[in-house]
């Protein structure tokens, strides 16, 4: 889905220092996307709220079930997310544009009726000391952001990268705003203002999708068919969002790392605080990724399959696959240098910066390791993104199955080790799927054509 | 017997469920798209030779394109008939399940030098000895599968070599599916070969691919293999090429450069050739019908000394009380005899009908032959009649007995672009009704006699007209010339008459298979 | 129940939910009954949404209501601000049109014409002539040279075509045969076609059109000599007959009348120069009427007239092939 890309080549294409500015800008904002953004916007509000009125218990119980609500809706919908960006892509592929609106409400329509089910039965059992209007914001939040994973899908594939980039801003500010003025009403207030935030974006980016597809028909199953989403990258996008929360879930039920906050939710401060602070570094990393991706890259990989496809001499056929691999590689050492000098930004200024905030230095140690991680993060999201475009679902699934295995695995490990070790299990998962994804990467790219041609 | 019920389960109940079966046979028919499930000229030979050696039984291996494109059979199965096999080669089948490997650096090697012999059999001569290795390993059990071809790490090296070696179109996506789509029939074929039933030799009537399959059988079990050719195959399969419309060509107007599919049409070319010269390796005796074809087959690598030509022969009694039933008056019907396929190019013979309407009102224009070959052809055809107002005068009158009909014809006209020896002349002679030929295959011999040392055939006369191709106003003129004289229309009658009696009887033609079967299941095999 | 009793309604239930919800004292049984009512106030609004979404939003039915109202259902009160901004937004502000892709374009039987058979291509045709009969008998480069001409207009390809097909090499002569069979193919089905909507029931106006169109289609098969002897004379035939039913069915454009001219004068039909001067009334540009008219004059021998005809063509629009002779005629140099 080369919407965006198409813009942001125009952008490059300026020769400005402005415009290279502004691209890698909304390439940042774009491709961090909602959830590193909700982590930002609830950081945000709990640092401004630090010593206003309410206790602070209060904004823990805010901050933390926001957390979940994150967590929990990506798990939830991350099978759907990955299958139907697939699938969305192939029916753009093949031309039917019109299906593209029904069957993203179909799909929204799913999502709606099964986290609106689990939102309903976690909400109706598992409670019992909450408040109703808690009850509600919990089923709200719930389907609301995991509507918002659904239709973010759509947004790459949109040219309006300033509309979503306002969008954005809309959503966010309302969300903060709204979080920081009904403060007064506790927990509740700063729940509501934040699913308020949310629902100003899901409905924003709806009414943008609306407009940007002609459709006949309003809602559609299509993508429920046999065969329509492939069960591999359900499967994919399942495992991706569970190694990514198999870390902090542990730690926010091993005992001496957790305490409980609200109903059955527990969270672990000391392993919370330099996560969610690290996923702030990926913002430069994501932009870089997303703008080598969605051009240089999109562009070669669509040369080469023209040139496959359209009767292309072997020799432009291997001239495009050397620049594609060429690209890719760029990329993902563009990422590593990217995201190599964001680590070094952090381990110089991060002191400061806890001080600044009024956070602890005990953090400091687990904050460097978290943004290592972080950094690795992008890495596998880049190899996993070129796996994806060259439809290698085997390598993809393989990866997210180390990741979420060795999340798991060294995880544990690291809580049974003690203290000193608490963050290497993320990150030695991270690694392990990389490097493991990078080089099956590799062998796949070098053979790509024998792959294209002979087991197609 | 599990893997023909295989193939019988394909094909549409009623066409399979006849069709007799045999543990072993005398001679082994290879017959293409013709006898038993289509009409025509080679389809009326082989029952003809089927029935001329009632003491011999034959099992059928009939190779087609696609099951559909056949209907049931079309000639009633003689008793010596013991074994019938369909085997449809353009059918989609599942390819072998995907999965990546290396192939064997042997029998890769193997298969690049016999490529070269394929290439140039003159030059690499010394390579035949590879190519006989190569067919040895395509049998079950062999070094190379086809998965080997579609999906091997050495298919693909050497895939990519040849066409950085050999292929002057740019189109890799082009050259690549159309090797592809040129093997297809071969690892199927060595399927068929693998488990066709044993008999004591092989006559294959074609090469292309069934004389390829001859060519596997005779390899894999040593008994000989014999070579009928009517027309010549490989010049057929061009003339279907030339006239198929490129795919390739239409996607050269948008990206203004590259492929004109020419390449690819030689590729397809030179397979066939390369199909013709194994079968003419493997093939003894070679025959032709006429002296011309035979020298086409010495230029196309057949060793002179296995070939001979056998002209096709005729039951010229069966005719001759149709030229007393006639009466005296020329009737002032043109006749073409022949499938409404492209082939026969029966659009000049509307064409023609279309100048003699003008000078000949009464004239009348019979198109004899089934039009279920090529059912969009026929339509063409129909519509060309409507667009030239002919209506009443064209008529296609569907498959007939000839008996039934020659006696009401004026001339027997041919308009085809290519011909071998076409029966539809020789049944016109022996009712003594003259023809008007284009000058393909052997019909200039047929009308104005063969070139022989005692000049015996040249002094019985003309039979009738000689034309070019696609001329209409040249082959109705001939045609008029014929109808309107009626002193020159008996010559050429009575020069037709003695020709077919002296050179083409069934009886010259049979005496000589005769000889030819009875070497073959004397053989011991080698 | 009208539509504001029914919207009065559900916002009735929709805060009766609310205070439901917000009650100080909320037990589990409040919730139950803040759904139950939020419930009730969904499935009512979502009938009233559903009938102000676009008539392409409102297939299939029965998903469409159900996705209003899960929807609601699960965003009480923002879903209800929400939906309703929607509505309005889309109310004044409506969807892009798609792109209606490109225009058709028109082309009148004139201009299917070939305008310029062009000198180069007919030397090019005859060099290719030139290089088939000196490449020795059975050289593949024969069949090269004759798909080179591929590359040229079927007016200049086809008498070479025509030539090859009593060459002596098999495969020269049927590779010549299949090229000049597909142009026939094409054409006889485009007339096929042609007659048969003609057959069916149509619009005069249609009839007019499809006549016109069959008269040039006609008049390709002789232009580009696909049909020679009688078989030309039919066609030529067949298209002054279309003509004329195209006119008598009201048609009277320049195309068509230059096309009456063309056939008459292949015919020697002194009628051909009235036909002519109607294709210039009707707005013929005279640089391309001209000099028919003065092959008619000339071929009746009114040489003066021949003169001042091409004495009228201006310089710029003389084709290179025309140059000499206007030249010649009307006694100034011509230039390009």
């Amino acid at each position: 889905m080369a919407g965006i890309g198409f813009e942001l080549r125009k952008l490059l294409r300026t020769q400005t220092y402005s415009g290279l500015l502004r691209a890698y800008a909304y390439a940042g904002i774009i491709s961090s996307g909602p959830w590193v953004l909700s982590i930002i916007g609830i950081q945000v509000v709990g640092v401004l709220s630090l010593s206003v009125v309410v206790p602070d218990m209060l904004i823990t119980r805010f901050q933390v079930t926001v957390t979940y609500l994150i967590a929990c809706s990506l798990i939830a919908t991350g099978a759907l997310q990955l299958g139907f960006t697939r699938y969305l892509a192939d029916q753009l592929f093949l031309g039917n544009e019109r299906r593209v609106v029904p069957n993203l409400n179909g799909a929204l329509l799913v999502t709606m009726l099964g986290s609106g089910a689990l939102a309903l039965a976690a909400a109706l059992l598992v409670f019992p000391e909450a408040s109703n209007l808690y009850r509600a914001l919990l089923v709200c939040g719930f389907v609301v952001l995991s509507c918002v994973w659904i239709v973010t899908i759509m947004l790459s594939g949109l040219k309006q990268y300033k509309a979503i980039v306002v969008i954005y801003a809309l959503g966010y500010g309302v969300a903060v705003g709204g979080a920081l003025a009904l403060r007064p009403l506790g927990t509740e207030g700063l729940l509501l203002g934040f699913v308020g935030g949310q629902f100003v974006l899901l409905a924003a980016m709806l009414a943008l999708v609306y407009r940007s597809y002609p459709a006949d028909g309003f809602v559609a199953f299509d993508f429920m068919r046999r065969g329509a989403m492939y069960p591999s990258l359900l499967l994919i996008g399942l495992l991706y969002n569970v190694g990514i929360w198999a870390d902090k879930l542990l730690f926010w039920y091993f005992p001496s790392t957790s305490e409980a906050i609200i109903g059955p939710l527990r969270a672990s401060p000391i392993y919370d605080t330099p996560i969610f602070l690290a996923y702030l570094a990926i913002i430069p990393g994501m932009a870089v990724f997303l703008v080598r991706m969605e051009t240089d890259f999109a562009e070669y990989y669509q040369r080469f399959y023209d040139a496959v496809r359209s009767g292309g001499s072997l020799g432009q056929i291997e001239r495009m696959r050397d620049e594609l691999v060429f690209t890719v590689r760029q990329g993902l050492f563009e990422i590593i240098k990217v995201q190599t000098l964001a680590v070094l930004v952090v381990f110089e200024t991060a002191a400061v910066v806890l001080r600044w905030l009024g956070i602890s230095d005990v953090y400091l140690p687990l904050l460097f390791v978290d943004v290592v991680a972080v950094g690795l993060q992008v890495l596998l999201l880049g190899v996993l993104n070129v796996l994806f475009y060259l439809d290698k679902r085997v390598v993809a699934l393989q990866v997210t199955v180390i990741f979420a295995g060795c999340n798991l695995l060294f995880t544990a490990a690291s809580l049974a080790l003690g203290a000193s070790w608490y963050g290497y299990g993320f990150a030695l998962a991270l690694l392990a799927a990389a490097v493991w994804g990078a080089w099956r990467l590799n062998g796949k790219l070098n053979a790509l054509e024998y792959e294209t041609f002979m087991l197609q | 017997m599990k893997s023909t019920e295989d193939r019988g389960a394909r094909l549409p109940e009623s066409r399979s469920i006849n069709l007799p079966r045999a543990e072993h046979a005398d001679i082994g028919l290879l017959l293409e798209g013709t006898f038993p499930y289509v009409y025509g000229g080679v389809s009326s030979w082989v029952y003809q030779i089927i029935r001329a050696f009632p003491e011999l039984t034959f099992a059928i291996a009939f190779l087609g394109s696609r099951a559909e494109d056949y209907g049931a059979l079309k000639y009633e199965l003689p008793p010596n008939v013991v074994h019938v096999e369909t085997h449809f080669l353009h059918e989609k089948r599942p390819p072998p399940a995907l999965h990546s490997r290396d192939g064997d650096a042997q029998a890769f090697a193997t298969i690049e030098r016999a490529h070269r012999y394929f290439r140039t059999p003159h030059a690499h001569r010394a390579d035949i000895a590879q190519v006989g290795e190569l067919l040895g390993e395509l049998s079950a059990g062999g070094r190379l599968s086809e998965s080997d071809q579609l999906y091997s790490r050495r298919g693909w090296r050497f895939i990519t070599e040849s066409y950085r070696a050999f292929c002057s179109d740019p189109s890799f996506v082009d050259y690549f599916w159309t090797v592809r789509t040129m093997h297809a029939p071969i690892w199927q074929l060595t399927r068929i070969a693998d488990e066709f039933i044993p008999v004591r030799a092989y006559h294959s009537v074609s090469t292309g691919y069934a004389g390829f399959l001859g060519t596997l059988l005779k390899r894999r079990r040593g008994r000989p293999l014999i070579l009928s050719e009517h027309g010549i195959y490989t010049k057929e399969r061009k003339i279907d090429l030339f006239q198929a419309q490129w795919i390739a060509e239409h996607r050269g107007a948008f990206r203004g450069e590259g492929s004109d599919g020419n390449y690819f049409r030689q590729m397809w070319i030179r397979f066939f050739e390369a199909l013709g010269q194994l079968c003419y390796d493997a093939a003894d005796p070679i025959v032709a019908l006429f002296e011309a074809n035979r020298q086409r087959q010495i230029t196309d690598g057949a060793a002179a000394e296995r070939t001979r030509s056998i002209p096709n022969g005729i039951d010229v009694a069966r005719y001759a009380p149709l030229r007393a039933r006639r009466g005296q008056a020329v009737p002032p019907v043109l006749c073409l005899i022949g499938r409404v396929v492209p082939i026969k190019d029966i659009k000049t013979f509307i064409r023609a009908m279309r100048v003699v309407a003008n000078r000949m009102p009464q004239a009348q224009g019979w198109i004899v032959g089934p039009e279920d070959e090529d059912a969009a052809y026929g339509a063409e055809c129909r519509s060309l009649v409507q667009g030239l107002d002919l209506s009443g005068q064209v008529r296609f009158l569907g498959f007939r007995q000839m008996q039934d009909v020659l006696h009401q014809v004026g001339v027997v006209v041919l308009s085809s672009i290519s011909e071998a020896l076409p029966l539809a002349v020789l049944e016109g002679f022996a009712a003594g009704v003259p023809v008007v030929c284009t000058d393909v295959g052997s019909c200039r011999e047929l009308v104005y006699g063969a070139e022989r040392a005692d000049d015996a055939d040249r002094a019985l006369g003309a039979a009738g007209r000689i034309v070019g191709i696609a001329d209409p106003q040249a082959l109705a003129a001939a045609a008029l010339d014929l109808l309107n004289d009626t002193a020159q229309w008996q010559a050429a009658s009575a020069a037709a008459i003695r020709r077919v009696e002296r050179f083409y009887t069934q009886e010259r033609m049979v005496a000589a298979y005769r000889e030819i079967y009875q070497a073959a299941l004397a053989a011991n095999g080698d | 129940m009208g539509n504001g009793t029914l919207l009065f309604v559900a916002a009735g239930f929709e805060s009766a939910a609310l205070y439901a919800l917000i009650r100080q004292d909320g037990s589990l049984g409040w919730f139950i009954a803040f759904l139950a009512l939020n419930g009730l106030a969904s499935g009512l609004l979502s009938p009233l949404i559903y009938g102000t979404l676009p008539p392409h939003y409102r297939v299939p039915r029965l998903p469409v209501l159900g996705f209003i109202a899960v929807f609601l259902f699960f965003t009480p009160v923002l879903g209800w601000l929400g939906l309703l901004i929607a509505v309005m937004v889309f109310r004044v502000w409506p969807a892009r049109r798609p792109d209606t892709g490109f225009g058709q374009i028109a082309l009148d039987a004139g201009e299917r014409l070939d305008r310029r058979p062009g000198s180069v291509h007919q030397v090019r045709a005859a060099a290719i002539a030139a290089r088939l009969r000196e490449l020795p008998r059975g050289s593949g480069q024969r069949l090269t040279a004759l798909h080179a001409l591929r590359a040229l207009p079927s007016r200049a390809a086809n008498p070479v075509l025509r030539e090859m097909l009593g060459d002596p090499q098999e495969d020269v002569r049927l590779l010549a045969y299949g090229m000049i069979d597909e142009q026939e193919k094409r054409l006889n089905a485009a007339i096929q076609h042609e007659r048969q909507l003609q057959r069916a029931e149509r619009m005069p106006a249609e009839r007019r059109d499809g006549m016109a169109r069959l008269a040039a289609l006609y008049w390709e098969l002789v232009y580009n000599g696909l049909a020679q002897g009688d078989l030309r004379e039919h066609a030529l035939t067949q298209a002054l007959r279309s003509v004329e039913a195209a006119q008598a069915l009201g048609a009277d454009d320049a195309g068509l009348w230059f096309l009456k001219g063309r056939l008459l004068q292949v015919r020697g039909a002194p009628a051909a120069r009235d036909a002519f001067n109607r294709a210039l009334a009707c707005g013929m540009p005279r640089s391309r009427v001209l000099p028919y008219l003065a092959e008619l004059a000339f071929n009746a021998r009114r040489f003066d007239e021949v003169h001042d005809l091409l004495a009228e063509v201006p310089p710029q629009e003389v084709t290179p092939r025309l140059r000499p002779i206007v030249a010649f005629w009307s006694g100034r140099e011509v230039t390009a």
